[in-house]
């Protein structure tokens, strides 16, 4: 057996109905094909400008987005880019945010001992033994001494320098890799990361009002939605409700409920962020 | 129909991150080892049943992840925990210095009468060894703790340690527990209490609380 296989028995959610007959979908569902080259050219202008943002994000959210563009289109989801930029734009804001990485991480590596110590306690500790099993059956982080590891290791350090509010909490290893394997720039993917952050449940470190607020409207959702089901939960006394089961789906995004294929599609429609003003 | 256990207890792992708390729990509950395993966000738990002195004991093992962000987690499984397992690795030093801040949240959250024994785990890793065998004693010793130098990947003291934490945890409710050898008894098993603890509210009740 795989490790892969090893790795998921265990944990992954099986998906009863793969297919949902028509009337159970939403009506423009089967009007989107994934979102290919060819259909990202057309959203573009002569200038690379997103045309129309609104259709953009809807056709994601519907359709997904082919592997072969993901990196080139999540920047803009991750509001990295914004829509209305140029290409020439787009370049010179890489080399801008470029040089202001290799700062942020300079001044990583000039603290003095006793900061860097302190760091080392709380971040790099941490993070040192997470990256080194984050995604590592993923052909991108495969084997020993791989360098996209030390990359992914070197822009949560540099998160954690950046954001010393947030530093890292276990868990954003997990959100970070595959935005690196589709993006592959280094300091792209960080810039990427950072849009991401700021649309997650670890913004709220150390306090667990978002958590606890995302809780609310799943208990809410599962007694509209699923009576009897959510009356088991109430008959189970006061653990039921606390749903620490659903406390990981919320921080990772169903990433390891789902096989990855899945559970980046999971992610691009809620990046895509269509029909919804909140989050 | 006849229950597949006599009694159920909860055990918790605790201990720092990538100390090897998930590896010794799916090497006890599964018999396997992977030495790559992704790190636990939240908790996750595996049950395993094992015969105790003749009592049929079905052990909830909780597994926590090493950083905990949300108090809200860290309350929940620690006050229902009868039995902790405290972990550090004999190659990190720091891991073991942490034992004092673990032994500190489980005087704050767990229930009294909590039973804990101290683990230290990767046995195996001795060219790396940074915590001596002495020193895992000494301080289980002022904690009044059991003892056991471990190694998840070589299957090392798992069955044992685990199995004594059942067994502490078994003296402990031995009151509660008196009777269930003899097959005649009336079922007063900790599992029948921790279900009666739930009882099921009322309709009105519940629709009330939805409100709140």
């Amino acid at each position: 057996r795989t490790q892969v296989a090893d790795e998921k028995t265990c944990m992954q959610f099986s998906i009863r109905r793969p297919k949902l007959p028509s009337s159970e979908t939403h009506p423009e569902e089967s009007m989107y094909r994934r979102l290919d080259v060819a259909a990202w050219l057309r959203h573009l202008n002569a200038l690379g400008q997103v045309e129309e943002e609104y259709k953009l994000r809807k056709a994601i959210f519907f359709g997904g987005i082919d592997v072969s563009i993901r990196g080139e289109v999540w920047p803009f989801l991750l509001r990295y880019y914004s829509h209305e930029s140029t290409s020439e734009e787009r370049e010179a804001l890489r080399m801008q945010k470029r040089k202001e990485y290799a700062e942020i991480q300079q001044k990583r590596l000039s603290m003095t001992p006793e900061e860097h110590r302190a760091f080392w306690r709380n971040v790099q500790f941490t993070v040192d033994k997470d990256v080194v099993r984050t995604d590592r059956s993923n052909q991108f982080f495969r084997g020993e001494g791989n360098p996209n590891v030390e990359s992914m290791r070197r822009i949560l350090l540099n998160y954690a320098v950046y954001n010393p509010a947030i530093g890292y909490s276990q868990g954003m290893s997990d959100l970070v890799a595959p935005i690196l394997a589709e993006v592959l720039d280094e300091s792209d993917t960080f810039w990427c990361f950072v849009g991401l952050m700021q649309n997650t449940i670890f913004v709220s470190s150390p306090r667990d009002e978002d958590m606890e607020k995302q809780l609310l409207y799943l208990r809410e959702l599962l007694r509209l939605t699923h009576l009897r089901f959510y009356q088991h939960l109430v008959s189970l006394g006061e653990d039921g409700l606390q749903m620490l089961f659903c406390h990981r789906w919320l921080l990772l995004c169903f990433k390891r409920e789902f096989p990855e294929a899945e559970a980046l599609r999971i992610w691009e429609a809620c990046w895509a962020h269509y029909q919804k003003g909140y989050v | 129909m006849a229950k597949q256990y006599d009694v159920l207890f909860r055990l918790l792992l605790i201990g720092d991150s990538g100390v090897g708390k998930t590896c010794l729990l799916c090497r006890f509950t599964d018999n396997e080892f992977h030495s790559s395993h992704i790190s636990t966000i939240g908790v996750d738990f595996k049950m395993k049943t094992i015969e105790v002195d003749g009592i049929k004991v079905r052990i909830q093992i909780w597994d926590t992840a090493g950083q905990e962000r949300y108090q809200t987690i860290t309350k929940q499984y620690y006050r229902r925990a009868q039995g902790i397992f405290l972990v550090y690795d004999i190659s990190s030093e720091r891991s073991y210095q942490h034992i004092m801040k673990w032994v500190s949240d489980v005087d704050e959250y767990a229930p009294e009468g909590v039973q804990k024994i101290l683990i230290g785990n990767k046995a195996d890793e001795e060219q790396k060894r940074q915590v001596g065998r002495e020193q895992g004693q000494q301080l289980a010793k002022e904690y009044g703790m059991d003892f056991y130098e471990t190694s998840a990947c070589t299957n090392l003291n798992i069955k044992e340690s685990f199995t004594r934490l059942t067994e502490l945890v078994l003296q402990a409710h031995r009151k509660e527990l008196e009777g269930l050898r003899t097959p005649a008894s009336n079922e007063l098993a900790l599992a029948e209490m921790e279900e009666d603890e739930g009882k099921p509210e009322g309709p009105e009740n519940s629709s009330k609380t939805c409100w709140c």
